[in-house]
């Protein structure tokens, strides 16, 4: 049994920006490769990324995608022609193309070299075709071909669209990539705050005065003030891990974080759940990392599609 | 018989003065609690969040990177910057790519990459470092202004919510097409003429200060040898255009507007040539007033909040700021934060404009007041962790001092960056 992946591209132009130009043609039908946007970022030195997310219609996607930087000869597609000279947009930036191809209802584990071979073919047909009319280019649905690359069957849906897991009403959240963060692991531990306090409340209350501190002398200098107590002992109190911020109550909510989508793995101890919820995004290392897997699958303990 | 009475009524108020004395102490006492004994440790930051209104290829990006490589350490300031982890690793990676003369310049944020830095502005307190304040500077893609969102994505909608909630705006105009635009060009004088359109249109309701950024200013050199004088012409240009003009009239006369040219890499590192812009083999990475634009943003806030106040409102203001004086520092610096959602301060933020002022703002300008009216707190008359708080309160005013310093050194240098109702004479 073979499983199908479909080919998708995100690029700019000399001119347009970022937008979707490659994708299925029932996601586009069902008005959902907006997901594709806010999902495939640049791989960041990787060969390739893989993710998991939802449509708008609840159902789960794989993606597997690569970055490749516009060269002449792609542009005019022909390799003897156009050269190997890296193609700018009008700002005197490098066009690059982020493509790759999507499996319906399937998690992809490492994605071969052919699979993303092909799609890049896909693409740069596609993307020559947009390079001659930006402005009035209009999207294309994708062909699908019969993929190689190890695949790990899927719920076929989440019930929740990645593109709506960074809410409207937060502008300033993080990646979809942390929102399994915010939705189970920040109420429980507000939860656990809450009732920290309380605990904490009544205790003070029921203890009665505290002793002041001993008093210091008084000064009846005008210079600058005694050195304050050290603050060094407890400056970390509040701050969140490696990130340094520090996380105040009343400030700004959940720290900004660039998200899992930069880190090598989903994180290992995600709640039951999370993962119906939230992309899992990884990067390659070529032919070393392991197939992508997120805390439900471990738990539901599917076995990969043959 | 009226012995009897004259003891109750000495004994009742003595039940009564020792009960607001044991309220006050356990009060105190949980400040300085706190989390493990550090009772400022637990005390809210103000913060400020900044969105740049700029189109692709504008230079935002560059501008946050050289922005926070100039910012990073405290150099000649009081003050410094400091990114989480992982968003500091992402700014180091784009610094070098921009920095290295045989490389290309970086490549354009792609719409999956829309997210906020958020940087904690830090501040020597005796022999430590602590935060004091917050900044957050939101980081997307340029076309999320001038293009549609694809179906089910919601990166149009979360860039709108967050231009509506910013704290302060920083239009970009990219210095490249000025350039085009003086000199004739009529697709750079479209451009330019998009960017604006895209930026007035959120600007002209917008109730926070407003700053343009002029990126690419190194482009600009051949202008004219004196800056002020070139800062002129541009603003020249500017004002001639569509929007522009009327943006300045509608905003200009009841908020802080600032035009600030920046490069981000320097005068002697990029060339223009034959359209494309391309690095100096031999270029020298030398960025300039990229730290103004962060720099302007409380500031302004303040300052805002200065000319939208009314007779009664700074009355109310500066009575509140009294009656903290007679909190300890501790106690006041924890109820400053929480004084916006208090029925006084609701009160004062309607009397002041309303929304105009969030809480972080209203806590600085609080702040300043108290500065203004205490006549110098005796210092040596607090205990330790009220020392520590009142410490803590001079250090903030301190970095919005600085703050303020370094927008007025460049209004010295170049008069010209201060926009207002007089350009339309």
């Amino acid at each position: 049994m073979t499983a199908s992946g479909w080919p998708f591209l995100i690029a700019r132009g000399r001119r347009r920006g970022y937008t979707v130009l490659l994708a299925p043609g029932w996601l586009i039908a069902a008005q959902g490769h907006g997901v594709l946007e806010e999902t495939v970022t640049p791989v960041a030195g990787q060969p390739w990324r893989v993710a998991v997310a939802g449509t708008t219609q609840g159902r789960r996607v794989g993606l597997a995608w690569a970055e490749h930087p516009v060269t002449g000869a792609d542009v005019t597609g022909t390799p003897d022609s156009g050269g190997g000279a890296p193609v700018r947009d009008e700002h005197s930036r490098p066009l690059r193309l982020l493509y790759g191809f999507l499996c319906a209802d399937a998690m992809i584990g490492d994605p071969s070299g052919d699979d993303l071979a092909r799609s890049r073919d896909a693409a740069l047909d596609t993307y020559r075709r947009f390079l001659t009319d930006e402005e009035h280019f209009t999207i294309e649905g994708s062909t699908p071909f019969d993929i190689t690359s190890s695949l790990t069957r899927q719920p076929g849906h989440s019930g929740r669209a990645v593109g709506s897991a960074t809410s409207a009403a937060s502008p300033f959240a993080s990646t979809p990539g942390s929102t399994w963060t915010s939705r189970w692991v920040l109420p429980a531990v507000g939860t656990l705050a809450v009732v920290l306090v309380g605990v904490g409340a009544i205790w003070i209350a029921s203890s009665g005065d505290t002793p002041d501190p001993p008093c210091t002398p008084a000064s009846t200098t005008a210079g600058p003030p005694a050195p304050a107590a050290p603050l060094g002992t407890t400056a970390t109190q509040g701050t969140a891990g490696p990130s340094g911020t520090t996380a105040l109550p009343g400030t700004t909510g959940p720290p900004a974080t660039t998200g899992p989508s930069r880190t090598s793995a989903p994180a290992p101890s995600a709640p039951p759940g999370t993962a119906a919820s939230a992309p899992a995004a990884t990067t390659g290392a070529a032919g070393a990392a392991p197939p992508i897997q997120t805390a439900q699958e471990n738990q539901a303990g599917l076995p990969p599609c043959p | 018989m009226p012995g009897i009475v004259a003891t109750a009524v000495v004994v009742a108020n003595l039940v009564v003065l020792l009960i607001v004395m044991r309220i006050r102490r356990r009060r105190r006492a949980r400040f300085r609690a706190g989390e493990n004994g550090d009772g400022l440790a637990s005390a809210p930051l103000p913060t400020f969040r900044v969105v740049a209104l700029g189109l692709q290829g504008s230079g935002k990006t560059l501008l946050l990177t050289s922005m926070y490589r100039r910012l990073q350490t405290p150099g000649d300031r009081g003050f410094h910057v400091r990114a989480p982890y992982e968003q500091l690793i992402e700014l180091n990676r784009w610094y070098q790519e921009v920095a290295d003369t045989t490389g290309d310049w970086p490549q354009g944020t792609s719409r999956g990459e829309m997210r906020e830095f958020e940087f904690d502005v830090l501040t020597t307190l005796g022999d430590t470092t602590r935060p004091v304040l917050k900044l957050g500077y939101l980081e997307y893609p340029g076309e999320l202004l001038t293009d549609q969102d694809a179906p089910g994505s919601t990166a149009q909608a979360r860039l709108l919510t967050a231009l509506t909630d910013a704290d302060a705006l920083i239009g970009i105009i990219d210095g490249l097409r000025l350039r085009q635009a003086c000199h004739g060009e009529v697709r750079g004088r479209l451009i330019l003429q998009a960017a604006l359109d895209a930026m007035i249109h959120s600007m002209l309701s917008a109730r926070c200060p407003i700053a343009f950024v002029i990126t690419k200013w190194d482009l600009l050199d051949d202008l004219h040898p004196d800056e002020n004088t070139r800062l002129a012409m541009v603003r020249t240009v500017l004002m001639g255009m569509d929007g522009f003009r009327d943006l300045v009239r509608v905003q200009g006369a009841r908020r802080v507007m600032r035009l600030i040219p920046v490069t981000a890499v320097g005068h002697d590192f990029a060339v223009l040539d034959g359209g494309e812009v391309h690095k100096k083999p031999d270029g020298r990475f030398h960025p300039s007033n990229v730290d103004v634009p962060l720099s302007a943003v409380v500031p302004d806030i303040l300052r805002q909040i200065e000319l939208s106040l009314d007779r009664t409102a700074r009355e109310a203001i500066l009575a509140e700021a009294q009656r903290r004086l007679r909190m300890g520092p501790l106690e006041a610096l924890h109820t400053l934060s929480t004084f916006a959602a208090q029925k006084a301060g609701k009160v004062l933020l309607a009397a002041a404009g309303g929304a105009i002022i969030a809480d972080s703002a209203l806590t600085l300008f609080m702040d300043a007041q108290a500065t203004a009216t205490d006549g110098g707190r005796r210092f040596a008359e607090l205990d330790a962790a009220d020392r520590q708080a009142e410490e803590f309160i001079q250090a903030r005013r301190r970095v919005v001092q600085e703050f303020q310093h370094r927008v007025t050194l460049l209004e010295a240098a170049l008069p010209s960056s201060r926009l207002g109702t007089g350009d339309l004479t």
